[in-house]
């Protein structure tokens, strides 16, 4: 391999387009003792690369890691803990369901009792009918209180009655006004004139 | 999959993992995430048939571990963007005054991003398809070729320039 070609495969190599196998050649090449001197960043450069390759694992590690794998058996799915995760989420969720269709279906046996009391139906509906018949006889006071209010009505005309009165009152006063002004206005006439002026 | 079969084909990836780890953690830290990651693919064991490339699973198991652990511990010196420094490589400075080639180039390549160190030590040191690197870095493969040639144009550029300034500096 001579200059050139290293040059044409650096240059892809730079541009990240060589393949591996060309990738090796040219390793080979620059780290072998014949490799051109301009090449010497690229040949300290692969000479890192390489001795980076040889850094392993220490011994004592990989026994352990080997160790390990002897001992570390895989346990059936339902014994991991993914298992034990859904498995506890379902019961839960049906434990629930189990408790509400419970309460709901569940009726007393032999007594026929409200739900949440102590009273029979029979018990509460003759509270319920004592209750209507209280409400009644409310009522029927009620209608009786309300008659004397009637009377009331009765003032309600006498005001209208007198706010007619006030009308007519108002008038009178504006037609003695007018008559005042009149007699006045005569007045001044019978000043200017030689007759008397007698009104009746 | 057999106990052995396991031993035979997938086992010896274990040093890649371990490489890989180390990008990212301490000595230890990556000791331990090999481990995990193996005996995570043993567990899996009867499912590894449908995968095209196990060395790219184990990779991808392993550089999510690594991401983990960094999110977890709030790992020393690192972050999601940049890991700056792994602890076994040495600062740039150290590096120079220590005139090593290799601590030099571990050095420049420890200072890049994080995606672009990862794909330049999946090709370059692992010598992975730039399909089963895209898989493990979930980018496309013409963004790995891109990641790559950014990479690999920074690692020249620093390693000339430093080699020019030793050079002249004797």
């Amino acid at each position: 391999m001579n200059t050139t070609e290293i040059k044409i495969l650096l240059e892809k190599y730079y541009e990240g387009r060589t393949n591996l196998e060309e990738e090796c050649q040219m390793k080979a090449y620059l780290l072998s003792p014949k490799a051109d001197p301009q090449f010497a960043a690229e040949a300290r450069m692969f000479g890192h690369l390489a001795k980076a390759k040889q850094e392993t694992l220490p011994t004592a590690v990989k026994e352990k890691i080997l160790h390990r794998l002897q001992h570390t058996t895989v346990l059936p799915y339902y014994r991991t803990r993914q298992f034990w995760y859904y498995a506890t989420g379902i019961a839960a969720t049906l434990l629930i369901l189990f408790t509400i269709a419970i309460s709901f279906y569940q009726q007393p046996a032999g007594k026929d009792s409200l739900a949440g009391t102590n009273y029979t139906r029979a018990e509460a509906q003759a509270a319920v009918l004592q209750t209507q018949q209280a409400l009644a006889y409310v009522g029927t006071k009620f209608t009786q209180g309300t008659k004397p209010l009637k009377e009331l009505d009765k003032l309600q005309n006498t005001q209208v009655r007198m706010q007619k009165l006030g009308k007519l009152h108002r008038n009178v006063k504006t037609i003695n006004h007018n008559m005042d002004k009149a007699s006045e206005s005569l007045k001044e006439v019978e000043k200017l004139s030689k007759f008397k002026i007698v009104v009746n | 999959m057999t106990q052995q079969a396991f031993i035979d084909e997938v086992l010896p990836h274990q040093d890649k993992v371990y490489r890989l780890a180390r990008n990212y953690l301490s000595n230890a830290d990556s000791e331990d995430v090999a481990q995990e990651v193996m005996i995570r693919l043993w567990q899996k064991r009867a499912e590894l048939s449908g995968y095209r490339s196990v060395p790219a699973l184990a990779m991808v198991i392993a550089r999510n571990l690594c991401l983990d652990r960094i999110k977890a511990k709030g790992y020393q010196n690192s972050s999601l963007n940049g890991i700056s420094e792994p602890a076994h490589h040495q600062t740039p400075a150290s590096a120079l005054e220590a005139k090593d080639d290799t601590a030099l180039a571990l050095s420049i390549i420890s200072q890049l991003p994080e995606q672009q160190r990862i794909i330049v030590h999946l090709r370059d040191v692992e010598e992975m398809e730039y399909e089963e690197i895209a898989a493990v870095v979930k980018m496309n493969v013409n963004t790995v070729r891109v990641n790559l040639s950014r990479a690999r144009k920074t690692i020249r550029e620093t390693m000339i320039k430093n080699y020019n300034y030793e050079y002249h500096g004797n």
